[in-house]
């Protein structure tokens, strides 16, 4: 169903962007078990300071950082970045005919290119989770660490990005540039980052939360053990219908010369 | 919603290509037609040249041989295979060079080479000839492709098509780019290949290049096949340019049918010089009148494939878009006036007495 070759190439092309992020994320992921350690600190020097929100349990500091804005784009770049211009990039260069010319269904091109940003969607999540380890060593809070909670997290984590890379590479096969692709992927992030963050504030908003997908993809409960599967259902199912158009619209779609 | 009117017909497998009444047109309501009801055969082990002006339907028709247009109507079999139904065995065994080639920045030409030969699942039979008759060395292999000049890039284009020795080439523009020198090279390496039992089918904006290298051509034109025929035949049935001197002003050489354009202008005491256009049936009856007014200098130049071309482009009033069977298309009406050849004006010679034949080559006779 997927072509190796291609794979490797894929892979290749986005070796700087994966080395450059996914060290990125590493770093950025191991301050928060540092930021923990410093709060904690701070309160056991003032006791009369209150507690520290967010930052009151190991568990929750994580959390803060894998729902980031840093994060959000971060995660965005190594996930739905791949493959949001897998398709459209190579028609808007015109190497997708040369890649159209040789022996590959489009379905074969399209999942290639599909499997590329679930890879890059598990190794961010690993990345974060691999930067959370070191970054709990280096504070001295391993004991605080639910490892054996950590592939959970990973598996969430990987599923939730990988399901707006899906997102990203079915836009990616429905137009010919990336412009517009990006513009909708994106615009689909965001959207349901902003109705998630505003509604943990703003009265009004907070019945519909539950719209957002972020509002699903809690890694603190995730931590904690107390997470709801039917999460994982929805983002599966969210992914299903993104693959579902994918597949649909690229093997359909008229290729005339790009201009 | 794609291809509601396409056929299945049993198609030969003795053609490379063949379509019939193959359709593409774009928009809601089929608006843009794109190409309309092409008819094409294409034998195993032709030369074949496809051409027309930029938007003409070349590019849509190639483009539909290999997959990446679906069809509205019609059908079409690319080595007797159905190019809906088996478009990933066809690539398999199809050479391709689109037009404005492009590669990927980030890689040296040989990983280029690498990675297009290891996706067709070849292996790689003609790198070195072709690389030789290129001009390419290993040294500029290993530079990335990004540093390449257009034509180096080419070139480059030129190799992943070729190398794998496949059955058919496609090739859309393949000149683009090349200087002349690599322009004969390329049409050396193709007729090596069309000699070794392939077939090539290219369109081309050369017609210089289709005239000398190919067996057959068909000409394009609003998405409509206009002409398709041999290149010798194409040619034979075109105007010849006819240039005269005579010691008296002829008469009524308008009159004559199948001459176009009589222009006669005195040339101080020579006489008068007679210049005109004549479908090849009437420069008999022409040079026969001329002779009548004491013929002292006459050329008679060939028409070019050119000049056959541009005889579909250069009247906006033929576009029917029927296909032309020639001899017919001796009676298609022609453009008027015609547009002047390109080709080399030949030496003035004396005049002889003997009538030019209907050959494509120049003819001139002397008195």
């Amino acid at each position: 169903m997927i072509n190796a070759t291609l794979f490797r190439r894929l892979l290749r092309g986005h070796r700087i962007r994966l080395a450059v992020g996914l060290s990125v994320v590493v770093i950025w992921s191991l301050l928060f078990p540092v930021i923990y350690q410093a709060v904690q600190e701070s309160l056991a020097e003032n006791p009369g300071r209150p507690p520290g929100g967010n930052f009151s349990s190991l568990a929750r500091t994580i959390s803060v950082g894998f729902i980031h804005p840093i994060s959000i784009a971060l995660f965005g770049i190594l996930s739905a970045g791949l493959t949001v211009g897998a398709i459209s990039g190579e028609r808007q260069r015109g190497t997708l005919e040369l890649l159209l010319s040789r022996p590959l269904s489009r379905r074969t091109i399209l999942a290639t290119m599909m499997i590329e940003g679930w890879v890059g969607s598990a190794l961010v999540s690993l990345a974060y989770i691999g930067g959370t380890i070191l970054g709990a060593q280096i504070a001295g809070v391993t004991d605080q660490l639910a490892f054996e909670q950590l592939p959970i997290l990973w598996a969430f984590g990987a599923l939730f990005w990988g399901m707006f890379a899906t997102i990203g590479i079915a836009m990616s096969g429905s137009f010919d540039r990336t412009a517009p692709s990006m513009a909708i992927t994106v615009s689909f992030i965001m959207f349901n980052y902003i109705i998630e963050v505003i509604g943990s504030f703003w009265d009004v908003v907070e019945p519909y939360q539950f719209l957002s997908l972020f509002n699903h993809f809690s890694p603190v409960d995730l931590l904690n053990g107390t997470v709801d599967s039917s999460s994982a259902l929805i983002f599966g199912v969210v992914t299903l219908i993104a693959a579902g158009w994918a597949f649909y619209i690229f093997p359909r779609r008229d290729l005339a010369a790009p201009n | 919603m794609f291809g509601s009117k396409v056929y299945y017909l049993g198609m030969s497998s003795s053609f490379a290509i063949q379509t019939r009444a193959l359709t593409k047109h774009y928009g809601r309501t089929g608006e843009i037609k794109a190409l309309t009801s092409l008819d094409l055969e294409i034998r195993e082990g032709e030369l074949f040249g496809f051409l027309g002006p930029n938007g003409a339907g070349k590019s849509t028709a190639i483009r539909t041989l290999l997959g990446f247009l679906h069809p509205t109507a019609g059908s079409a079999s690319v080595l007797g295979l159905n190019i809906i139904k088996d478009s990933v065995e066809i690539r398999r065994r199809v050479g391709y060079l689109p037009s404005g080639f492009a590669v990927y920045d980030y890689m040296s030409g040989r990983e280029y080479l690498d990675h297009m030969r290891a996706l067709s699942g070849r292996p790689s039979l003609l790198r070195h000839r072709i690389m030789e008759a290129l001009e390419l060395s290993d040294a500029i292999l290993k530079r990335p492709v990004r540093d390449y000049s257009r034509g180096m890039r080419q070139k480059i284009g030129v190799v992943q098509a070729l190398e794998t020795d496949p059955e058919l080439l496609i090739l859309d523009e393949p000149s683009e780019g090349l200087d002349p020198l690599m322009q004969r090279s390329l049409q050396e390496l193709l007729l090596e290949r069309v000699a070794a039992g392939r077939t090539v089918f290219f369109s081309s904006h050369l017609i210089s290049e289709v005239e000398r290298i190919c067996n057959r051509v068909a000409i394009v034109r609003g998405g409509k096949l206009v002409a398709l025929e041999t290149v010798e035949t194409l040619v034979r049935f075109q105007r010849r340019r006819v240039d005269a001197l005579v010691a008296r002003k002829p008469s009524r050489l308008a009159t004559l049918a199948g001459v176009f354009g009589v222009k006669v202008a005195p040339e101080g005491k020579s006489g008068y010089r007679i210049s005109c256009e004549a479908e090849p049936a009437a420069v008999p009856k022409l040079v026969a009148r001329l002779q009548t007014s004491d013929l002292r200098d006459l050329l008679i130049e060939a028409a070019s494939l050119e000049e056959a071309f541009m005889s579909y482009y250069g009247d906006a009033r033929h576009s029917s878009g029927a296909v032309q069977v020639f001899p017919e298309v001796a009676e298609v009406k022609r453009a008027k006036p015609k547009p002047v050849s390109k080709r080399p004006v030949a030496k003035r010679a004396p005049a002889k007495k003997t009538p030019a034949k209907k050959s494509p080559a120049k003819k001139r006779s002397s008195r």
